[in-house]
C-alpha cells in the first residue's frame, strides 16, 4: 500500500523495488540536512558520514512508524543529534579516538577590509563551540546551522522549551566568555570554568 | 590580535543588576521578541552602559555564529552516501524492531526518558565481558520478552570504566524530569558495532533477587537487536 508523505515521497511498504526507490528518494531529500547537522556537531567528515548512514538505517527500520502526515525532519534530526552526541561523549571519555577536526568552511561575503578580523573572531568561536558541553553544542548547531526555531529544537531534543532557551543562553554566555578571554584576558569571565566530562551544564 | 574592547565598546561590565533583562535582550539579538517585556528591556538598555557593552559582545557572538551557520549550510555530503546506505540495507536483513511499552517487571516506574529497558541478572561476581541476551519479539511487534536475559557483571577491575560510565550517566540527569541513576554500563551493540549506554534506574518496588533494571538512552531503535555485549556493567554499591 502506498502512502503520500508531506515530502512528496510515495512510500510503499511491501519491501520491493518500489520500496527501495521510495526510500532512496527519501534519503536524497533529507541527506543534506542530516549531514550538515552531523558535520557541524562532529567536525569530522568521516564520522559525520557514518552518522548519516546510521540515521537512515534507523529511518528505514522505523519507516512504518513515521507519521506520513508530518515532516520526518524533526525525527531525523533527533536521531542524528543523538547519534552524534553519543560519538562526542565517547570521544570526550576517551572511548573513541578524536579525529582531526575539519575546519569550518570559509565564510563568503565578508568585506575584504574586515575579513581578517572576522575570520579571527569566527575561528575563535569555532574553537569555543568545540569546547561547549554537548547538549549546548546541539542547541547552538540547530539554532545557527539549521536555523531551527526554539520550538523545533525542543522537539528534536525532546526537552522543554525553557530548557532549550536556558541552554542557548548559557552557550552564548560561554562563547562570549571565550572570546573575551581570548581577546581581552584582563576582563575575565562571568561564569565558572566549564565542566568537563559527562555533567554538562553550569547552573543557569 | 583584534581589540575586544574596540569591538564591544568601553563601558564597564557590571551586569549584576541587569540580569532580569538579559534573557529578553538576548532574545532580541537572536530575532525573537514574542511575549516578552521588550519595551522595558529596551528602555533599560538605552540607559545602561553595562548592558550596552554586554549586548555588544553577544551581538558579536551571534553574528559570528550566523556566519558560521551560513558557511556550514554550504557543506554537501559525499555523493556516494546512498550507495553506502543501500549496501548496508542489503547486507543486514531487516531486524525486528522493538521498544518496551509494558515492562513485565512488576512495579517498574514508567519513566518518560526510558527508551528501552533490559533486565540484567547475576549482580554479584562474574568478571569479564558478558552478553545480554534480549529475545526479540515476533517480527512486527513492539514487545520484547524480558524472560531469562543474562548478563555477567564485571567486578572491581572495571572501576575506571565504571567511573566513566557514571559520568555518562550524569547526562541522564539532564532529562526532564531528572532520572535518578544507580549505575550505568557502556554497551556494544553487536549488530552494528556501536557503543551505547545503559543507565540503571531505581524501580518503585523491590526486584527479584539477582535482577537489576537498566535503561538504555538513545533513540528507540538504538538497541534494537537481539544481543548486546556489556563492557562493563556496573553494580551500585
Amino acid at each position: 500500500m502506498a502512502e503520500a508523505r508531506p515530502d512528496g515521497v510515495s512510500v510503499v511498504g511491501d519491501g520491493g523495488d518500489g520500496d527501495s526507490r521510495a526510500f532512496e528518494a527519501f534519503y536524497r531529500q533529507w541527506e543534506g540536512a542530516v549531514y550538515r547537522t552531523a558535520l557541524a556537531l562532529l567536525r569530522d567528515q568521516m564520522t559525520a558520514e557514518e552518522v548519516v548512514v546510521d540515521t537512515f538505517l534507523r529511518a528505514h527500520g522505523a519507516w512504518h512508524r513515521l507519521d506520513p502526515g508530518r515532516s520526518p525532519l524533526p525525527w531525523l534530526q533527533r536521531v542524528t543529534v543523538n547519534l552524534a552526541l553519543n560519538r562526542l561523549r565517547r570521544r570526550r571519555l576517551g572511548l573513541e579516538p578524536i579525529p582531526e577536526q575539519e575546519p569550518w568552511p570559509d565564510e563568503a561575503g565578508i568585506a575584504p577590509e574586515s575579513a581578517a578580523e572576522q575570520r579571527e573572531l569566527t575561528a575563535a568561536l569555532a574553537r569555543g563551540i568545540e569546547r561547549l558541553p554537548v547538549q549546548m553544542r546541539a542547541v547552538v548547531i540547530l539554532r545557527f546551522v539549521q536555523d531551527s526555531s526554539l520550538a523545533s529544537i525542543a522537539e528534536v531534543l525532546d526537552c522543554p522549551l525553557g530548557t532549550v532557551k536556558s541552554r542557548l543562553h548559557n552557550a552564548l554566555r560561554l562563547l562570549r566568555d571565550d572570546l573575551r578571554q581570548e581577546f581581552e584576558p584582563s576582563l575575565g569571565a562571568d561564569v565558572a570554568p566549564r565542566l568537563s566530562g559527562g555533567s554538562e551544564e553550569p547552573a543557569s | 590580535m583584534i581589540s575586544w574592547r574596540a569591538l564591544t565598546g568601553r563601558a564597564q561590565l557590571q551586569a549584576g543588576g541587569c540580569a532580569r533583562h538579559r534573557a529578553v535582550l538576548l532574545d532580541l539579538l537572536d530575532g525573537r521578541t514574542q511575549g516578552r517585556d521588550v519595551d522595558e528591556a529596551l528602555e533599560h538598555l538605552g540607559r545602561c552602559d553595562a548592558c550596552q557593552r554586554e549586548m555588544s559582545e553577544y551581538a558579536l557572538v551571534i553574528a559570528g555564529l550566523r556566519r558560521l551557520g551560513a558557511a556550514a549550510r554550504r557543506s554537501e555530503p559525499d555523493a556516494t552516501g546512498w550507495a553506502r546506505v543501500a549496501a548496508r540495507l542489503q547486507e543486514a536483513p531487516r531486524r525486528p524492531r522493538w521498544h518496551l511499552r509494558q515492562a513485565p517487571v512488576a512495579g517498574l516506574v514508567a519513566l518518560p526518558a526510558v527508551l528501552a529497558v533490559l533486565v540484567a541478572g547475576l549482580l554479584a561476581g562474574g568478571g569479564g565481558e558478558a552478553r545480554v541476551a534480549v529475545p526479540a519479539g515476533p517480527a512486527g511487534t513492539d514487545a520484547v520478552s524480558l524472560a531469562a536475559p543474562q548478563v555477567a557483571v564485571p567486578g572491581p577491575q572495571h572501576n575506571a570504566a565504571l567511573q566513566r560510565a557514571f559520568r555518562i550517566a550524569d547526562t541522564a540527569a539532564e532529562q526532564d524530569p531528572p532520572v535518578a541513576c544507580e549505575g550505568a554500563a557502556v554497551v556494544q551493540d553487536e549488530a552494528d558495532g556501536e557503543a551505547g549506554l545503559l543507565v540503571a534506574v531505581p524501580p518503585r518496588g523491590p526486584l527479584p533477587d539477582g535482577l537489576a533494571v537498566f535503561m538504555a538512552t538513545g533513540t528507540p531503535d538504538r538497541f534494537g537487536g537481539s544481543r548486546m555485549t556489556v563492557a562493563p556493567a556496573i553494580v551500585p554499591e
